[in-house]
């Protein structure tokens, strides 16, 4: 029954995780947390898991490899897979609590953001054809026609990455809940391409998290992890199909949403 | 699209195949450790973990196929990122080599 809740469990952070970036680990921790009592720590290892399998999907689906932004995507890696390594030595100075605590902190302040935000469209005419280094071209299906953007406050975009890999590592969310709304919000990047985007970094950055996790004995339940990321990859493919029916205000309302269930959950209800 | 880069891609068909086959892996770990018992038991849970083991060497060919195609279109400041990124996770694998040991260990010693 476990293995089957965690698999339907998985689908919904697939599809969540795709739909916005999140890599959909801030739907699957409190889930395996609270209603399938997983130790925490245990749940974050199996999040984990499942954020690089959002992210296999993303880079490898061609809906996902026409969305996001390669080159952004390995500039923030660099910073990201940095600040990753770094929170691997401050997990062991950080208490469970505490790390709930930053968790929750973190994903009301994006919240609050991306609501400040939510007319914001960061597209730019398809026939503008300087769009600089880091900036592309992405089909619109709000408008059905070719969209250009232009990334703007780079230094911004790596500060944030860095902090990201830091709390990738502490909470098992991927970091993909400050990077999609940073890039979106601060940077310039049309929300569809910023949570591809944000998908693939995560990818990299969970990486030094998971080998940590198993070094520290928290993936003790593979079993769980496998369904988890069944069901991430099931559920992948239906946040992509999701993204391309609903506007892009109603993804940031649907983001604002969750990251606000999730931050009065863990700072309110723990 | 935001770049040209997927026709250059050498590893694109690669890491379709490895995604498509960590998912059968994983699907065959998770039948197998739900419904088969006995001595094929230790055959399952090894499959599962070597299925998770799948899944996280696909980031990193992920790279190293950036990596090459970066060097092909002579982009250097994209390449040095993508060479930064490898650099920085052969670090953490070798920091958690006796881990990483441990897993091997134990995957070979399950299924053998």
């Amino acid at each position: 029954m476990i293995v089957l809740l965690t698999f339907l469990a998985g689908i919904c952070a697939g599809g969540l995780g795709a739909l916005l970036g999140l890599g959909g680990g801030i739907f699957l921790v409190p889930f395996l947390n609270i209603v399938l009592d997983v130790p925490v720590a245990q749940a974050m290892a199996i999040s984990l898991i499942t954020v690089i399998a959002t992210s296999n999907f993303v880079s490898q689906a061609t809906v996902g490899r026409r969305l996001s932004n390669v080159r952004l995507a390995m500039v923030l890696q660099v910073v990201a897979a940095t600040g990753a390594i770094a929170g691997t030595y401050i997990l062991k100075y950080i208490s469970g609590r505490t790390r709930e605590q930053i968790f929750g902190g973190v994903a009301l302040l994006v919240a609050v953001v991306m609501l400040s935000r939510l007319n914001q469209r960061n597209v730019l005419p398809g026939h503008i054809r300087d769009v600089g280094m880091l900036g592309g071209w992405v089909p619109d299906p709000d408008t059905g026609e070719l969209a250009a953007y232009r990334l703007k406050r780079l230094p911004v975009a790596i500060g944030v990455a860095g902090g990201a890999g830091i709390i990738s590592t502490l909470t098992g969310t991927g970091g993909g809940v400050l990077v999609a709304p940073a890039l979106n919000s601060w940077c310039g990047v049309p929300m569809r391409v910023a949570a591809a985007t944000s998908a693939v970094i995560l990818g990299v950055t969970a990486i030094p998290g998971v080998i940590d996790n198993f070094a520290n004995g928290h993936l003790t339940q593979p079993l769980l992890a496998a369904s988890a990321v069944l069901g991430v990859i099931a559920g992948s493919r239906a946040g992509f199909w999701i993204s391309s029916q609903v506007t892009v205000r109603s993804l940031k309302i649907l983001m604002a949403a969750v990251l606000s269930i999730v931050a009065i959950e863990y700072l309110l209800f723990r | 699209m935001t770049t040209d880069k997927e026709a250059f891609s050498v590893l694109g068909r690669t890491l379709r195949l490895v995604l498509m086959a960590t998912s059968a892996t994983l699907a065959m770990g998770v039948a197998l450790s739900l419904f088969v018992a006995g001595p094929a038991a230790p055959v399952a849970n090894a499959m599962v973990w070597l299925g998770l083991g799948m899944l996280v060497t696909i980031p990193i060919l992920n790279v190293i196929d950036v990596l090459i195609i970066e060097c092909r279109l002579k982009e250097w400041p994209f390449a040095g990122a993508a060479g930064a990124v490898l650099v920085m996770l052969a670090y953490t694998l070798f920091e958690k080599r006796e881990a990483i040991q441990t897993l091997v260990t134990a995957l070979l010693t399950r299924s053998a």
